[in-house]
C-alpha cells in the first residue's frame, strides 16, 4: 500500500476536474442504451455504474471503484472461468466461439494477473484494446506493478518515448520490424499514457486495515470513505471526523475477538 | 435526542472517527508517531474502557506529509455530551451504579496503562471530560472510554516518579484539569526537569469524579454554574486549585475554595452522606485521594499507600508549601500538616471504587431519593465562607488575593512578526462567561465622547470599506494633551511610540477590526462590537 512519493504529481484540484469529467468518454444516451450496446460498451457501462464517490475531505467527489465490483463485473456472465474468458475476448472484439490459443492465454493473463490493468484500459477507452493488452502480456506487465510511473504532459511531450509504456511499445515493434512485418498504429501517445496514468488511481483504492498501519496513501489516490458526517470534534492536535469506510476496504479488528488475559 | 438505549446509536461497523492532525506544525511527524505508539499499546492492554485505535495512515509526500488515525466512533460524543443531553437520565440507583461501574472501568484502564505488563508507565496526560467518549448501547445506559492519548508519554518507573516535577511541555491541552504540580513549576528553580508523573492523571479523574457527582446529585445547568464559578473572583485561576501568598516567601496550593465550597456543601446532603451511600464514599475518595495536592514520596506500584480503606478524618485539606525562588532557602516542598494524606495512585483508585462496588446493598445505598436539594450558593459575596484549610489564618480570603499561577507570559517574540486573527466565536464565550459571572457585560456602552472634527469624521466613514483617515501629529498631540479631544487621546496613546520622530502626519487605515498605521502590521486600536451585532 505504499506509493511512490516522488513521482510528479497532478494537483488535486486537476484531478478533480479530470475524475469528474469522465462521462465524456461516452454520452449518457449511450450509456442507457445498455441492452443494444456492444460488451465493450456494456462493460464500460458496468464500470461507471459500479464507481463509488470519495467522501474523504481531501480526495471529495473523486469516483473510485470497489474491489468487490471487480470480481462481480467479470463473473456476472454465466459459465465459470470460460464464460469470464468468453465476456474478455469479446470485450477486445475477439469472435468466443472458436479463439485461438494465444488468445485464450491472452484470457487467462488478464483474469489471473492483470484485471484492473484491462479495466483502466477499457475505462479510458484506449482504441487498441486487444493490441495493448497482448503488449502487456509480452511485457509480463501486471497489476502488481500498477501504479504506473506517471509523467506530466509536459514530460511527456518532451520525451515520450521514455516512458514505460512506450518503451514496450518501442520493443514490440523492434522485433516486428525483424519479423518483417508491418508496424500498426501506435497504442501509446501522450493522450493515451496521459488517460491511463490520470484514471489509474481509480482502480488503485487501498484496504484500510488495522494489521497495516502507518500506510503511506498517494495523494492521488481516493481514499475509500463513503459518508462524511458533519459532526465533528476538535481534540489537541487536530480535528475529528466521522466517516464511513467502504465496506470492501475496511479490514478491522475491532470486532474479532481479541485474546488478551488480563490480571485483575 | 440523546436517550439511553434505543437502535439510533448502534454504531456500523465501518464507522470510524478519524483524526486529522494539523499539519505545518514543528515536529508533527514526531507528535503521531508518539501518538500512535501510545495508542498501539493501549491496544494491546486490551482494556473495554480505552478507545480502540484502528490504525494510522498517511497522504502526500515526505515534505507535506498529512497524518491521519482512526479510533472507534463514539456515537454519543463525551462525557460532557453525555451530561448534557436534553432528557437528562432519571436519577436512580441502577444510573448510580452504572456510573461507579465506569469510573471503576475508567480507573482499571488508567492503572493497567500506568503499570504496563512490561514495567513501561503510559500516563494520558490530558484527562477531562471531553477525552472521556460515551458509547451508548441498546440495553443501557453505555459505555465510557479514555480516548485522545495525544499527550501520552512514556517513561519508566524511575523518572515517573521523581517527587515535585512536573511536566508542562503539553502544548494544547486545557488547563482546567491541570493539578497543582503544573502550576507550582515556575516557582521551582531553575533547570528543575520537566517529568509529568502518572499521579497528574488522577487529578484529572478527581476533577471529572467531582464533576459527575455534581451532576448527578444536581443537574448539568448547576454543573455549569460549578464550572463557571471559580473563574475570576479569586485571580485567573480556572482549575481546582489555587496558588496564593501566604506568609513571607511563601506560597500555598490548596483545593479552590470554590471546589471546596461545593464539596463541603455536598458532603452534608443526605445522598451522599459519607460511609452510607455509594454517593457518600465517592466523594469521600475524591477529597481524600484524588483532589489532594501532596503527593506521595513513592508511588509504584505497590506504593506506600494501603490497600485498605482510606480513612476519612474530616479534617481539611492539606497544603503544600513552596518556597519562593528568590527564597534565600531552595526546599522546594515540605508538608504543612504533620500526617498529610496524598493523593491516590490509580490502583489504589480502582481498589476503592471496587470496593463501593462490594459493599453494595440496597437501593437506599446507590441512591436515596429524598427529594432534591439546592446546590451550594455562589460564594461571592459571603464574607465568612469557610476556609477549607482550617491550619492556617487565612484573614484576607475575600479580598482578591495576589496569586501567583502559572506562567503564561508570551515568548519574547516581535509583535509585528505575529499573526493575528480575528476571532468573534472566543470572544462571544468569554463575553457571555464573563456576564454569567460579573452579572454584566465586560464592554458597556461608555458615555458620548468628546469629538474634534476629524474625529467625528473617522467616526463616520469607520464602517466603510476602504476606511482610512490622516491626522496632522501636532493636532493629535495638542487635542490629547488638552484632553479636548478623547479619540484624539487614545489615538495619541497608542501611536506615539510607533511614529518616527519628526513624522508630520499619522495615516491610519482599517483592515477588518484592526486599525492600523499604514505600513505597521500590528494594529493600534481594534473595533468592538456589541454581542449580537454582524462582525465588521
Amino acid at each position: 500500500m505504499s506509493a511512490n512519493s516522488d513521482q510528479t504529481k497532478e494537483s488535486d484540484d486537476n484531478q478533480a476536474m479530470e475524475m469528474t469529467s469522465e462521462d465524456s468518454y461516452q454520452s449518457e444516451s449511450e450509456a442507457d442504451s445498455d441492452s443494444e450496446s456492444t460488451p465493450l460498451q456494456s462493460l464500460w457501462n458496468s464500470l461507471r455504474a459500479s464507481m463509488s464517490t470519495s467522501m474523504f475531505e481531501r480526495t471529495e467527489t473523486k469516483l473510485f471503484l470497489p474491489r468487490d465490483t471487480f470480481e462481480q463485473i467479470l463473473s456476472r456472465t454465466e459459465g465459470g472461468l470460460s464464460g469470464r474468458r468468453k465476456l474478455i475476448l469479446e470485450v477486445m472484439g475477439i469472435e468466443s466461439s472458436r479463439p485461438s490459443e494465444d488468445d485464450r492465454a491472452l484470457a487467462e493473463y488478464i483474469l489471473d494477473s492483470a484485471q484492473k490493468v484491462f479495466l483502466i484500459a477499457v475505462y479510458i477507452q484506449l482504441e487498441q484494446l486487444h493490441a495493448a493488452m497482448k503488449l502487456f502480456k509480452v511485457s509480463q506487465y501486471k497489476d502488481e506493478k500498477l501504479p504506473v510511473e506517471e509523467r506530466t504532459a509536459r514530460e511527456l511531450d518532451d520525451t515520450p518515448r521514455r516512458h514505460e509504456f512506450e518503451r514496450m511499445e518501442n520493443r514490440q515493434r523492434d522485433r516486428r520490424r525483424k519479423d518483417r512485418k508491418k508496424n500498426p498504429k501506435r497504442i501509446w501517445d501522450i493522450h493515451t499514457i496521459s488517460k491511463f496514468q490520470d484514471n489509474q488511481w481509480t482502480f488503485l483504492i487501498p484496504i484500510i486495515s488495522a494489521h497495516d498501519q502507518n500506510c503511506n496513501f498517494d495523494s492521488r489516490c481516493p481514499i475509500p470513505f463513503t459518508t462524511k458526517n458533519a459532526q465533528q470534534r476538535s481534540g489537541a492536535h487536530g480535528i475529528v471526523y466521522k466517516y464511513t469506510i467502504h465496506p470492501a476496504h475496511y479490514k478491522n479488528s475491532l470486532h474479532q475477538v481479541i485474546h488478551v488475559i488480563v490480571q485483575d | 435526542m440523546r436517550a439511553n438505549g434505543g437502535s439510533q446509536y448502534e454504531t456500523e461497523p465501518s464507522v470510524v472517527a478519524v483524526k486529522a492532525f494539523r499539519t505545518g506544525g514543528k515536529n508533527v511527524a514526531g507528535d503521531v508517531k508518539r501518538e500512535v505508539d501510545a495508542l498501539a499499546k493501549m491496544n494491546q492492554l486490551g482494556q473495554k474502557h480505552i478507545v480502540r485505535f484502528i490504525t494510522s495512515f498517511q497522504r502526500g509526500t515526505q515534505e507535506d506529509l498529512e497524518h491521519y488515525v482512526l479510533f472507534e466512533w463514539a456515537d454519543g460524543g463525551n462525557l460532557s455530551d453525555f451530561w448534557h443531553q436534553p432528557q437528562t437520565p432519571k436519577r436512580t440507583a441502577s444510573l448510580v451504579k452504572w456510573v461507579i461501574e465506569q469510573l471503576c472501568g475508567l480507573s482499571r484502564a488508567l492503572r493497567a496503562a500506568h503499570y504496563m505488563p512490561n514495567g513501561a508507565c503510559y500516563r494520558h496526560g490530558d484527562l477531562k471530560p471531553g477525552n472521556i467518549l460515551w458509547f451508548p448501547d441498546s440495553d443501557g445506559y453505555g459505555t465510557l472510554k479514555i480516548g485522545d492519548w495525544g499527550e501520552a508519554k512514556i517513561h519508566n518507573q524511575v523518572t515517573a516518579l521523581r517527587h515535585g516535577r512536573v511536566d508542562t511541555t503539553a502544548k494544547y491541552g486545557t488547563r482546567r484539569y491541570e493539578p497543582p504540580e503544573t502550576g507550582l513549576h515556575p516557582l521551582l528553580p531553575k533547570g528543575t526537569p520537566h517529568v509529568r508523573s502518572r499521579l497528574y492523571d488522577l487529578w484529572g479523574m478527581g476533577c471529572i469524579i467531582l464533576e459527575f457527582i455534581i451532576w448527578l446529585l444536581y443537574d448539568h445547568e448547576e454543573l455549569s454554574r460549578f464550572n463557571n464559578s471559580n473563574q475570576g473572583y479569586f485571580g485567573p485561576s480556572d482549575m481546582f486549585y489555587e496558588i496564593s501568598h501566604e506568609i513571607s516567601h511563601e506560597r500555598v496550593v490548596r483545593i479552590h475554595r470554590v471546589v471546596e465550597h461545593w464539596m463541603e456543601h455536598m458532603a452534608k446532603d443526605g445522598r451522599c452522606h459519607s460511609g452510607e451511600t455509594a454517593l457518600g464514599i465517592l466523594l469521600q475518595i475524591v477529597r481524600t485521594g484524588l483532589l489532594v495536592t501532596k503527593l506521595p514520596e513513592d508511588s509504584g506500584p505497590a506504593g506506600s499507600a494501603d490497600n485498605g480503606m482510606p480513612s476519612f478524618p474530616h479534617d481539611d485539606s492539606p497544603l503544600i508549601s513552596v518556597t519562593t525562588p528568590d527564597s534565600t532557602t531552595h526546599e522546594i516542598i515540605h508538608d504543612s500538616s504533620p500526617n498529610p494524606r496524598t493523593r491516590f495512585p490509580a490502583h489504589k483508585l480502582e481498589t476503592e471504587l471496587l470496593r463501593i462496588v462490594q459493599l453494595g446493598g440496597g437501593e437506599h445505598y446507590w441512591y436515596r431519593n429524598q427529594g432534591p436539594r439546592s446546590a451550594p450558593g455562589d460564594i461571592i459575596g459571603m464574607p465568612h465562607l469557610p476556609v477549607p484549610t482550617g491550619h492556617r489564618a487565612h484573614s484576607d480570603v475575600l479580598t482578591t488575593p495576589a496569586i501567583d499561577m502559572v506562567d503564561y507570559a508570551h515568548p519574547s517574540l516581535d509583535p509585528e512578526e505575529w499573526e493575528l486573527e480575528l476571532d468573534n466565536d472566543f470572544a462571544a464565550t468569554l463575553s457571555s462567561r464573563l456576564r454569567s459571572i460579573m452579572g454584566m457585560s465586560p464592554h458597556e456602552t461608555p458615555q458620548s465622547a468628546k469629538l474634534c472634527t476629524i474625529c467625528r469624521d473617522f467616526q463616520g466613514r469607520l464602517l466603510d470599506a476602504e476606511f482610512a483617515i490622516s491626522y496632522a501629529t501636532q493636532i493629535l498631540r495638542i487635542n490629547s494633551e488638552a484632553k479636548s479631544c478623547d479619540l484624539c487621546y487614545l489615538l495619541w496613546q497608542n501611536c506615539r511610540d510607533k511614529l518616527d520622530g519628526g513624522c508630520e502626519s499619522v495615516h491610519l487605515q482599517r483592515t477588518g477590526s484592526a486599525i492600523r498605521i499604514r505600513g505597521l502590521k500590528h494594529p493600534v486600536l481594534t473595533v468592538l462590537r456589541s454581542d449580537g451585532k454582524s462582525p465588521l
